[in-house]
């Protein structure tokens, strides 16, 4: 992270924090566990990463929901990444990226809005299975960017 | 993932908030040159309490029986307080050792945080000086992360008496504004940069061609990364030219030469990419400002040379002036940024906006004192003129009377210390190798810098008075 700069919303740091706590969220739901304790700070986090992912892929797309993006590219760009790993490189990717990303999101605002502490849908037990996947693979890539060890190394000058 | 990892990782993370705590102990006992120091540690303080406090609702939320979930609790202890401490919260410690009265510019600070109220009202500037070869701003819009009321202003360490320099201040504190004029163009310009983009891609990939824009992962329809980085290279080359044009608009000619100062031992017409942050090239930045800022009114100041008892002043700051119109007239900049892809895409969104940026920052420093005011200018003979005299540049005497206790003065303005400042700069560059009799560079600094203290006892006394 470079010090003489703006920390943007969605930087790494709280970027991996948002992958791991939302993942923890979706594991005991799928699992019929208790919450955790910072549910609601994890499912705002969640939904405002993936709500600018999908701007972001909409715009891709050529079809952008507002006129209004403020954000970057940066949360597509890891989520596009995620989403290449567990699937081929095909025609309409970014449809089927900001497809899946806005199914994600409406599970999240649903658990936030109905208070859900267990799902009963078959439906919402699938698209929370794909999420927790998609919100665990991103959840390492992005704690392996965060590592501080990695910022520096012993070198020879 | 065992539960004695776990147990290990947590004693670590309270080993680390209680060494931290210790830290900031230490650094409150030092001076600061103003009270942003102390309420930056008192800030730190209250978000360790946090971070404690978290680190108890971890523990007590495990279920050890579960593999994952005492995964996932330790991920969170190094997400939600490890990272943030030791990558952000710890920059704190380093900054506030460097921000301390003696190792700063102190009496320049107050005039630095003047400019910034004025700029962004109702926050705090940290100031301090860095052993890096550049000034900068950091400050965050993340809803967990340091710094959020605080805004942490850094200054080359080695230049800290080098006030000349620091008008570059005027550059760095205008930064946290640009966001406002990014985002009301940002999904145009991002709508506009992706389509060029693709075209190109289009274009590139029925041809075979192994040009080296794209490369091979690249090809596989990633026109995310290849947006986002261009998207980038324009939110950087904004960024810096809104920055540059708020400082000309304030400092003018003084903007100009301390930007010329402080580039002279760096590449002139670099073309913007990832290895240089997307920083616009110097020689596009000064094409920019003056033809924007300076150019109409430069013919300003023709009435304050023929004001100025020393002619040479004039003649050798004319000079410079004139070098610097040489320098832009051939638009050399704006030349090379056409000879490369995605700088040309970048870029091209660039130039539509430039008046508009123009009106942006003009509407965003009306209430700043300015270089072109006529109190401004009006001032400057009688600066250089002190200045030339061995005397501190600090104020414009208008009537004194001792035996009728008459003293009229006004404080000298900041445009206006820096501009005779920079003047006598131009006149000492000449005369000091050529062994007249010239101070030395630091005896000049020394005197701006008497004069950036006094200005604030100055208003301070007349406020009493009046």
């Amino acid at each position: 992270m470079n010090d003489n700069a703006m920390v943007e919303r969605w930087n790494i740091i709280d970027s991996a924090a948002m992958a791991v706590a939302v993942e923890s969220v979706l594991y005991r739901l799928t699992k019929n566990k208790p919450l955790p304790f910072d549910v609601d700070e994890a499912l705002n986090n969640g939904i405002g990463f993936l709500e600018e992912a999908q701007n972001g892929g909409a715009i891709i797309c050529g079809e952008p929901e507002s006129n209004e993006f403020n954000g970057t590219l940066t949360p597509l760009v890891w989520s596009t990444n995620i989403y290449i790993n567990s699937k081929p490189n095909e025609e309409g990717m970014y449809k089927k990226i900001v497809t899946t990303l806005k199914s994600y999101r409406d599970l999240l605002e649903k658990i936030r809005k109905d208070e859900v502490k267990e799902l009963s849908s078959k439906a919402d037990i699938e698209t929370a299975n794909t999420a927790y996947d998609f919100f665990h693979q991103l959840a390492r890539e992005l704690m392996k960017q965060a590592d501080p060890v990695t910022e520096s190394y012993s070198h020879r000058i | 993932m065992s539960n004695s990892s776990l147990t290990r990782i947590q004693h670590q993370i309270r080993f680390e908030l209680h060494s931290f705590r210790n830290e900031l102990k230490k650094l409150s006992v030092p001076n600061y040159p103003s009270k942003t120091g102390n309420a930056i540690i008192e800030m730190l303080a209250g978000k360790l309490d946090k971070y404690e406090e978290t680190l108890s609702k971890i523990m007590g939320d495990n279920e050890y029986e579960d593999e994952n979930i005492v995964k996932q609790s330790h991920q969170k202890l190094i997400t939600k307080i490890h990272n943030p401490l030791v990558k952000q919260d710890a920059k704190f410690l380093n900054w506030l050792s460097k921000a301390q009265t003696k190792r700063v510019p102190w009496s320049f600070v107050h005039c630095a945080e003047e400019l910034f109220q004025q700029i962004i009202p109702n926050h705090n500037l940290l100031i301090y000086c860095e052993n890096q070869y550049n000034y900068g701003i950091c400050w965050s819009e993340s809803k967990t992360l340091a710094p959020y009321p605080y805004y942490i202003l850094s200054l080359p360490g080695l230049h800290r008496t080098n006030i000349l320099w620091h008008t570059l201040v005027g550059h760095e504190i205008f930064h946290p504004r640009c966001n406002e004029f990014i985002d009301k163009y940002n999904q145009k310009v991002l709508i506009n940069i992706k389509n060029t983009v693709t075209a190109n891609y289009r274009s590139i990939s029925s041809n075979e061609d192994s040009s080296d824009l794209f490369s091979d992962s690249e090809k596989k329809e990633r026109i995310d990364n290849i947006t986002n980085i261009t998207h980038l290279a324009w939110r950087r080359a904004m960024e810096e030219l809104l920055s540059d044009m708020a400082c000309v608009e304030i400092f003018g000619p003084s903007a100009i030469l301390a930007m010329k100062a402080f580039s002279a031992c760096s590449p002139k017409n670099d073309i913007p990419e990832p290895d240089n942050n997307f920083y616009p090239s110097w020689q596009y930045r000064f094409e920019i400002v003056w033809d924007n800022f300076i150019k109409d009114k430069l013919s300003k100041l023709d009435d304050v040379y023929s004001e100025i008892r020393n002619q040479d002043i004039v003649k050798c700051f004319k000079e410079d002036m004139l070098e610097n119109e040489c320098l832009v007239e051939k638009k050399e900049g704006e030349h090379l940024i056409n000879k490369h892809k995605l700088a040309k895409i970048a870029y091209k969104e660039v130039k539509t906006l430039i008046s508009d940026a123009v009106n942006f920052v003009k509407d965003n420093t009306i209430n700043i004192s300015k270089w072109y005011d006529k109190k401004t200018l009006n001032q400057i003979p009688t600066l250089v003129g002190r200045l030339e005299n061995g005397i501190p540049p600090n104020e414009a005497i208008i009537e004194i009377n001792e035996q009728e206790g008459v003293y009229k003065t006004h404080p000298a303005a900041i445009p206006a210390i820096l501009i005779s400042g920079w003047m006598y700069e131009t006149y000492w560059q000449e005369k000091f190798d050529s062994d007249e009799r010239v101070m030395t560079y630091k005896t000049l600094s020394r005197l701006i810098l008497k004069a950036c203290e006094d200005i604030q006892t100055i208003e301070k006394i007349q406020q009493c008075q009046s």
